[in-house]
């Protein structure tokens, strides 16, 4: 049986430095994954949050665009 | 904050405890090439205990200080290569790895730049070049392009700009790269290559300060310095067929020396 | 050379001090007349498995042994007023980072190139002043060859034992002179404090009792930095306590063992009514022509701190308060008088005497004329 990847990206508002001042990685994310979050953080920014997961193809961009170690991404295999 | 028991961005294992926020503005360049450079310790399976960082002064010595959890000597303005030289001849078995700013490293300290290169004395150096003196506000480096209005050269910045690693390979480095933050790939693998190196290794690598050259430039948001260095990074191959007038204003990237080491090289 | 007796130039025994101490890592920059010492190192250090390294300039100088310190070797440097100068802003963070290391001055004619080869007490306040902040400086000044030796000897321990840099000041004629010089069979070096990763938590920086050192390569993730910091090494660059705190303890460390620290020789001192005060060679003068007076029938003491800085305040106190005159004697327009005049200006008359010609010994003719007068 077939199995894809499926990839969650991961994000800790906490660390993330707000999309008004950064949002590299929704600048960098070729798939539209990434938003601007509409609540605060309790830096008093907007941090990034997932729009729709399923469109990630676990590039990596945002990853390695982030200055704040705030994205990561977990993968997993899924039957298809 | 996460613990341990929860989700946790897998180079945050590298970070110091109470220090994981780094002190960096929103979009700067600096937190980006912090987390090249954890990623080829990462892909090395490093053990930072082997390591010694050295920092100086200015916004790229906030990289490894307080950051990275590892042996880290933030030394006066100017000065790591030298003090990094002290560290590596009297514990050679350390690797030594400096992290500092244009500024820091070829403006006060341009004189230990180019007799560490000199030496070939067995280092690594990662040149954060910003182009601007950013912790201070924004006045002049040696790096800033001309005509660029900066806080101290309010008409203009005059005099041309190092090209940094035909500096330093004229001074002896035999390893020199230069990337910027829209190669982080390459960072990464290029620090780790530099690691390897036994001689001086040097990579200077382009970041983006919105704050300060990104306002003063009208290059604006990190994004958008993003893009320009991504538009205007030029790999070495395609560099070397080009005229030099059209490479006005680009960056060339990618390994630009690596010579195998010679039995002379100090501390190596 | 240990166990030897020999005849020796003072840089020479100078260096031959910091071997036997177990200094085994010197950067330095030449300068004159002080390059005999890094000279003589580049020669011998690396027979004993040491290194030495000729920086590019005097501020490399110190940043290499401040960064060599850091891995747990034993440092100097050597060199001379205008390379003092240079060095200024590394001594204090290495005095902020409490850096043990040794740092020889053997001065000459300033101000700025001056003369290169005339002695002088040019920076004996530089020794205590010279970089910015507050802080409290450790310098002896040696008068012969054998205290360039000894003295060495006793700028290592210290540094070792109270974690900061010690000065060495000598001079010209003090670098240059040759004389006998016993070097002992067995010396006892003072080892530095190190931290262990057992005693994780406990301070390694600013405790006036002198924090164990967290030396690199032992995974004890030291994170050592000029910036204001805490006990453990954290800048905190925010608040004003924080420098409060930072700046206190830096010169209480100092501040609490200057019983130990000073060291004030002294003689002829209990009925004498005009007392010779000089540091280094001119206080080896102080004593000869105090003993010639002593001889013309004058009561005549003479006082010899060996200890520079911290000042021997409360030493001259005691040993000046029944004369009638001091007369500081010293090769410059007067840098420790000052010092003398608020210590002792109330008790008695203070004066300062510089050669007649500066860059040149007292003569003993000049200094009883002084006495006479």
């Amino acid at each position: 049986m077939a199995t894809k990847k499926h990839y969650q990206v991961q994000i800790d508002p906490a660390m993330c430095k707000g999309t008004e001042g950064c949002g590299l990685c929704l600048h960098v994310c070729e798939e539209s994954v990434l938003q601007r979050a509409e609540a605060m953080n309790a830096r008093g920014v907007h941090p990034a949050e997932v729009v729709e997961t399923d469109r990630c193809t676990g590039c990596g961009l945002c990853v390695l665009h982030c200055p704040d170690l705030a994205i990561w991404l977990e993968a997993a295999a899924v039957a298809a | 904050m996460t613990t341990t028991q929860e989700a946790r961005h897998p180079m945050a294992k590298y970070l110091r405890p109470g220090a994981e926020v780094t002190t960096f503005c929103p979009g700067c360049g600096d937190g980006m090439i912090a987390h090249s450079v954890l990623r080829a310790l990462d892909d090395d399976g490093a053990d930072l205990d082997d390591f010694a960082f050295v920092c100086g002064i200015g916004c790229a010595g906030w990289i490894p200080s307080p950051y990275i959890n590892v042996d880290t000597l933030h030394t006066t303005h100017g000065r790591p290569l030298a003090f990094a030289t002290g560290v590596k001849l009297a514990q050679p078995d350390t690797k030594v790895v400096v992290i500092s700013g244009d500024g820091d490293l070829t403006a006060i300290g341009g004189n230990h730049l180019i007799h560490a290169a000199r030496r070939d004395m067995d280092l690594t150096v990662i040149c954060v070049n910003n182009r601007i003196y950013g912790m201070t506000g924004g006045q002049v480096a040696p790096t800033t392009p001309e005509g660029v209005k900066t806080a101290t050269t309010p008409y203009g910045a005059e005099g041309r700009p190092f090209d940094l690693c035909r500096l330093v390979e004229a001074a002896g480095a035999t390893y020199v790269a230069r990337w910027t933050t829209a190669q982080p790939r390459f960072i990464t693998r290029s620090v780790k290559r530099a690691l390897a190196h036994k001689g001086f290794a040097f990579i200077e690598v382009m970041s983006q300060c919105p704050v300060h050259f990104g306002k003063l430039s009208g290059e604006g948001s990190g994004a958008h310095m993003h893009d320009i260095m991504r538009d205007n990074s030029v790999p070495l191959r395609r560099a070397a067929g080009l005229d030099p007038a059209d490479l006005d204003g680009k960056w060339v990237v990618g390994e630009l020396t690596h010579v195998a080491a010679v039995p002379s090289a100090a501390g190596g | 050379m240990t166990g030897d007796r020999r005849f020796l130039q003072g840089n020479i025994a100078c260096a031959e001090g910091a071997l036997a101490a177990g200094c085994r890592f010197f950067a330095g920059y030449p300068i004159t007349p002080a390059t005999e010492i890094a000279e003589h190192l580049a020669q011998q250090l690396p027979l004993k498995e040491g290194v030495f390294i000729q920086m590019e300039d005097e501020i490399a100088s110190i940043g290499a042994i401040i960064g060599a310190s850091w891995t747990g070797a034993k440092v100097m440097t050597a060199t001379s007023g205008p390379g003092l100068s240079l060095m200024q802003e590394n001594i204090g963070y290495a005095i902020g980072t409490e850096t043990p290391c040794v740092i020889v001055d053997v001065q000459r004619g300033g101000p700025s190139t001056g003369i290169p080869a005339v002695p002088s007490q040019s920076d004996m306040v530089q020794a205590a002043r010279g970089s910015h902040g507050d802080y409290e400086s450790i310098a002896f000044a040696p008068s012969s060859a054998q205290e360039m030796f000894d003295l060495t000897v006793r700028a290592f321990d210290t540094a070792e034992r109270m974690r900061t840099p010690v000065l060495l000041m000598a001079d010209a004629a003090v670098g240059h002179m040759r004389e006998i010089v016993e070097m002992p069979v067995q010396l006892n070096p003072v080892e530095r404090k190190l931290a262990t990763i057992e005693d994780n938590g406990a301070p390694r920086f600013l405790d006036e009792q002198v924090a164990p050192m967290p030396i690199f390569g032992r995974g004890l993730k030291a994170h050592v930095t000029g910036s204001c910091h805490d006990e453990v090494g954290m800048r905190n660059v925010v608040d004003a306590e924080a420098l409060d705190h930072y700046v206190r303890r830096l010169s209480g460390k100092i501040r609490n063992a200057r019983a130990e620290l000073v060291d004030v020789q002294a003689g002829d001192t209990e009925d004498a009514e005009i007392l010779l005060v000089g540091w280094g060679l001119v206080g080896r003068a102080a004593q000869a022509i105090a003993t010639q007076a002593r001889l013309a029938g004058r009561r005549v003491g003479w006082i010899r701190p060996i200890t520079v800085w911290p000042f021997a305040d409360v030493e001259l106190r005691d040993l000046c308060s029944d004369a009638k005159r001091v007369i500081v004697l010293e090769n410059n327009l007067g840098q420790m008088l000052p010092y003398v005049q608020a210590a002792i200006g109330n008790l008695t008359e203070v004066e300062g005497l510089s050669p007649k010609i500066l860059g040149t010994l007292h003569r003993p003719a000049d200094v009883l004329e002084r006495i006479a007068a």
